[in-house]
């Protein structure tokens, strides 16, 4: 006997735009084949007068347990290749987005007073900052090998626009890193006192080393000095956020070779091996930060770092003009005023790594053995 | 605050054959009646997530849309997987209700039985 009538009402209520979107969630072979009934048990429950809202935690939950697991998914192929080249992306794009953030923990400032005490915490936030950058360079490294097989992939896509596209998007993160170089470049020969027009340099050969003898400076720039230091901020960070979606982008879109998605699983698995790393040091140095600013009271420090600051926005708020009590020197993170989200990003990225390391690793495994037999 | 449940909730699995086993039921059917028998309040992630899972080892099978809801039904094997699992329960119930009857005379403390 069929209990098919324990809904409230045969008429469909409409499924709130939370409860559609969570649907979304779900990995296009799940909607096609459970969408439909999800949206029908969403409709049901709204009929009944019960929250949809309570539920969404669930069918989050259930999304990522759904592409994580791949239960259900159809036995062919292309799906299987499709989940290798998600779990790849899983692991190494967000690592990939925060890496600027990593660098910038690394670059710390250090602020002395000039007596050279270093106390405990800044000690070790001062290790934890090296461990940091050499995570990052390695993390770059590991990157950089990922990318340059995307590269070589070029030759697949075909001819045409197709072709343009995908070797514009590989050369985004170059032209973002160029430009944010050649700026602070220029930055670099504008000073608050003109710019440097020209100069002269002379050999020594008693100090074997060169020296300025004579500069030609312009009226003074500072505005325009801010300015160019602001762009290189926002085209280091933000055109490499940007090159970092349209590289993902387009090797989602590459073409399915098999060497392509083998070597993608391996980049994922250094990248994730890398993130864990950076996460653990970040956490080091981030709370090592924390424990020094108990000690020393640096409320500049703190209003000046919710965000690494653009240089206006630092010397405004007087962030270079901390004070310390005699004999400390004083470690500062941009990044330290929000270690904590600084920290959980991290930790996601890291996790978000670790897990598409497996999911890759699992699903090229299926693939292989689908198109086995 | 409440202390932490010393059981863990039952098997969503297990919840889901057992309804199946009245009859063919849709997700929002089954999600009331697994509430009705077992108290224990499932989330569409949670039955559709168990639904695949339990289609995918050919343990239950759509049936033809009902209007716009699929109803599902246990199979051959989902029977057996249950009847199997419920022996298993069964086994350590039965173990269990023995011992508690047999040795709560002598175990069940008294008055006093503790530091005096």
């Amino acid at each position: 006997m069929r209990e098919l009538r324990d809904s409230p009402d045969d008429e469909p209520v409409a499924v709130p735009v939370l409860g559609r979107a969570a649907v979304a969630l779900y990995p296009a072979w799940w909607r096609q084949r459970y969408g439909e009934d999800q949206s029908a048990f969403l409709s049901d429950l709204k009929g009944e007068g019960r929250s949809v809202l309570r539920v969404l935690p669930n069918l989050v939950a259930g999304a990522a347990r759904a592409r994580l697991s791949g239960t259900g998914a159809p036995p062919t192929p292309a799906v299987w290749w499709s989940r290798t080249r998600a779990g790849v992306t899983l692991s190494t794009l967000p690592v990939m987005l925060l890496l600027p953030l990593m660098v910038l923990a690394g670059s710390r400032g250090v602020f002395s007073n000039g007596a050279g005490h270093i106390g405990v915490a800044a000690r070790v936030a001062q290790h934890a900052g090296q461990a940091i950058f050499l995570a990052s360079l390695l993390t770059l490294l590991v990157l950089t090998w990922g990318w340059r097989i995307l590269v070589s992939e070029a030759e697949h896509v075909p001819r045409g626009t197709a072709r343009l596209r995908y070797e514009a998007a590989m050369a985004s993160p170059v032209a973002a890193l160029g430009t944010a170089l050649g700026l602070s470049a220029i930055a670099s020969r504008v000073r608050a006192g003109g710019v440097l027009l020209s100069s002269s340099w002379a050999w020594s050969p008693t100090t074997h080393r060169y020296y300025g003898v004579s500069a030609v400076w312009t009226r003074g720039h500072p505005l325009l000095v801010a300015s160019l230091h602001d762009a290189a901020w926002v085209f280091a960070i933000g055109g490499w956020v940007v090159a970092a979606a349209l590289v993902g982008r387009a090797a989602r879109r590459a073409p399915s070779t098999y060497r392509l998605v083998r070597s993608g699983v391996r980049v994922a698995r250094a990248t994730a091996v890398c993130a864990g790393a950076l996460a653990v040091t970040f956490t080091v140095y981030e709370l090592a930060i924390i424990l020094q600013r108990w000690h020393l009271v640096h409320a500049a420090n703190a209003a000046c770092s919710p965000i690494p600051p653009p240089p206006v926005l630092r010397t405004a708020l007087g962030c270079n003009a901390l004070s310390a009590p005699a004999g400390h020197v004083v470690l500062t993170s941009p990044l330290s005023a929000s270690a904590g989200l600084w920290i959980a990003l991290v930790a996601l990225c890291a996790v978000f790594s670790v897990l598409g390391t497996p999911l890759a690793g699992r699903s090229m495994r299926a693939a292989e053995a689908l198109e086995a037999t | 605050m409440s202390p932490p449940r010393l059981f863990p909730k039952p098997d969503p699995v297990l919840l889901v054959l057992t309804s199946l086993a009245g009859g063919p039921k849709h997700g929002y059917a089954l999600m009331k009646d697994i509430e009705a028998f077992s108290q224990v309040t499932m989330g569409p992630g949670t039955v559709f997530g168990c639904l695949a899972r339990l289609e995918e080892r050919g343990l239950v099978r759509a049936l033809e849309n009902d209007d716009r809801r699929r109803p599902y039904e246990l199979t051959a094997a989902g029977l057996a997987a249950l009847n199997e699992q419920l022996d298993e329960l069964a086994r350590v119930t039965s173990t269990s209700t023995a011992r508690l009857r047999g040795a709560a005379p002598s175990t069940i403390p008294t008055d006093g039985a503790f530091g005096a």
